[in-house]
């Protein structure tokens, strides 16, 4: 498909500019779309994973469908995602992932079953064992295969054909190349929130110690994922740190110190980097400026108050967010442009701003349209 | 201070071990089991106004509810010697709901419902309309509890709602549904009386309703 030239940047120079908290030619928007292309296109959830070529047409189809839009999936790399061969939050090969095709039917979305309190998938007493041996002995093939495996040889190369197609042919940066993950959000998922919480007041040196013995590692295989890849842009997420979980105090000791090195360490290396919060950090944002300025941008959701953040971060780092992604599935356009407005209004002056939200699967497209055009007309920056 | 105050602020300090030591100390004092009940769940209580200040956080609420259990634990066999059974509040059925695994909000909000005094029954995850539909007709529960946070679950909670309005258990019963994304446009959608996004009040809702019958 041939790339949309419609406007005086391109989507890189505009996220670029966003990025460096100047002002671009208009506000950029993101929806950020994984599976939505299975409900309006001829795709299934399953091949949105497994087939790299079907995937990125797929997603060219919806960019194009939607105008055009200023983030773009590279197709497959899904794929690199789910079978990732080292420990990571979304890995099949870890953790207790439902795939489409696999425990699921082939086009039913994929969704991490949580581990259960009475047989997670670590025990307390696999801390001592993580800091002996290591994390690969906890790989396994119960969800994914050696098939798999080899099938991650074909479809790397692809993936990083995928990733130049979008930041040349199209000139869009590409979502999430590889990945990084805390050692507080990796530790969670093993042994399950709740059975996580509960070990934060009773062996809190104890994940300390853990934490301190991963992170440089960890840091290192979120690199290793968009090397892979030839990719520039590395995802650093987060959920289960937030004011919706814990306090500042366990922030502080827990996360924040090995999410400022992660984050940091990827900065200097010369990745692009998307941090991305889902629920509420809005008491904790002041401490994102403590990372490098206009170097990173800032997703968060509608949990997490877009408007303190610009007040809080506006001179040091660009801010993405914050529509609701249910509002895409259950609202309409009016309200869809409403809200979008209402975001320019509050955070667009002096640039640094993204417009964004997850679009959920069953999302509607002219919901999603409403937004990205809304953008492209009461987001142009007057000169 | 006396070992019942302790006790209480123990409780309330999220200090553990402690509130083990005085629960067991204030039973070999021959304070009623029922007693010591009611006094746990008042510090329960008390974290989850602190909780709704933002003093405390999730995790402190995780932690009380689980000083709440093996507290309970430690007078069952003495509850079970007077031979005096702990009186329940009413009957509650909770599940995610069908197409949907998520489960953090739910297992939170179950342990706070029982602190609270609720008989749970507790379905799982990715709940079939019609096994909610059977185990309130088994249970006889007053109350339903969805939760989800996927949209798709938005659409099993409508049909959930349709299930027990076929089985014309509707009327019966009162339905709240539960999940970081719920608002009032979900509750309308999925023909529920009540929604929260937050464990705590959720169960303030509920035992609103039990107590008013």
């Amino acid at each position: 498909m041939e790339p949309i030239k419609e406007e005086p940047m391109t989507s890189v120079e505009r996220v670029l500019t966003a990025m460096a908290l100047k002002e671009p030619d208009r506000v950029p928007v993101w929806p950020l779309i994984d599976f939505l292309p299975i409900k309006y296109y001829d795709v299934t959830a399953q091949e949105m994973i497994e087939d790299p070529d079907k995937s990125q047409e797929a997603y060219e189809w919806i960019y194009h469908k939607l105008g055009g839009y200023d983030i773009a999936m590279a197709g497959g790399g899904m794929f690199m995602q789910y079978i990732n061969p080292f420990p990571d939050i979304f890995s099949a090969l870890y953790l207790d992932w439902r795939l489409p095709g696999r425990m699921l039917g082939p086009n039913e979305p994929p969704q991490l079953v949580e581990q259960s309190l009475d047989d997670p998938f670590i025990t307390e007493k696999d801390y001592d064992k993580i800091i002996e041996k290591g994390l690969l002995w906890l790989g396994n093939f119960k969800r994914a295969s050696m098939k798999d495996m080899k099938k991650l040889g074909k479809i790397g190369p692809k993936v990083a054909e995928n990733v130049v197609k979008w930041w040349t042919h199209f000139q869009v940066p590409t979502f999430a190349d590889g990945a990084g993950t805390t050692p507080f959000d990796l530790l969670s998922v093993f042994r399950g929130s709740t059975n996580f919480m509960k070990d934060i007041y009773r062996f809190p040196d104890k994940i300390k110690e853990v934490s301190d013995f991963l992170i440089d590692n960890m840091i290192l295989m979120g690199e290793y994922g968009a090397r892979m890849s030839g990719g520039k842009t590395l995802l650093v997420g987060g959920a289960r740190a937030s004011a919706d979980f814990i306090s500042i105090k366990h922030f502080e000791e827990l996360y924040w110190p090995y999410f400022k090195k992660m984050v940091t360490r990827y900065v200097n290396d010369g990745f692009i980097v998307q941090m991305h919060l889902d629920t509420n950090w809005t008491d904790r944002l002041h401490y994102f400026k403590e990372l490098p300025k206009g170097k990173l941008y800032l997703h968060m959701d509608e949990r997490t108050d877009i408007f303190k953040a610009k007040e809080i971060l506006g001179d040091h780092i660009c801010i993405q967010g914050n529509l609701k992604p249910s509002l895409f599935t259950l609202g309409t356009p009016a309200m869809i442009e409403k809200q979008t407005k209402e975001i320019i209004d509050k955070c667009a002056e002096g640039g640094g701003l993204f417009v964004g939200a997850e679009i959920p699967d069953d999302a509607k497209l002219e919901n999603v349209k409403a937004m990205v055009d809304t953008c492209k007309t009461y987001g142009v920056y007057k000169k | 201070m006396g070992a019942k105050e302790e006790l209480l602020q123990a409780v309330v300090e999220l200090e553990e071990e402690k509130s083990y030591t005085l629960v067991k100390k204030v039973l070999d004092e021959g304070v009623n089991p029922k007693e010591i009940i009611d006094i746990l769940r008042e510090g329960v209580e008390i974290v989850g106004e602190r909780f709704n200040k933002k003093e405390y956080f999730l995790t402190e609420l995780v932690m009380s509810g689980e000083i709440f259990q093996q507290s309970a634990k430690i007078l069952e066999t003495a509850m079970k010697e007077e031979s005096e059974t702990s009186e329940s509040l009413g009957v509650v059925v909770i599940g995610t709901v069908k197409g949907d695994v998520h489960d953090i909000g739910k297992n939170i909000f179950v342990t706070l419902l029982q602190a609270a005094g609720c008989e749970v029954h507790d379905l799982g995850v990715d709940i079939h309309a019609e096994k909610f539909v059977a185990k309130v007709k088994e249970t006889k529960a007053k109350i339903v509890a969805y939760s989800g946070l996927l949209t798709v679950a938005l659409d099993s909670m409508k049909k959930t709602t349709q299930a027990l309005n076929s089985a014309g258990l509707r009327e019966e019963v009162k339905i709240i549904i539960g999940g970081l994304p719920v608002d009032e446009l979900w509750m309308n959608e999925a023909g529920a009386d009540a929604y929260t996004d937050n464990a705590f009040k959720g169960v303030k809702i509920v035992t609103n309703w039990l107590k008013e019958g």
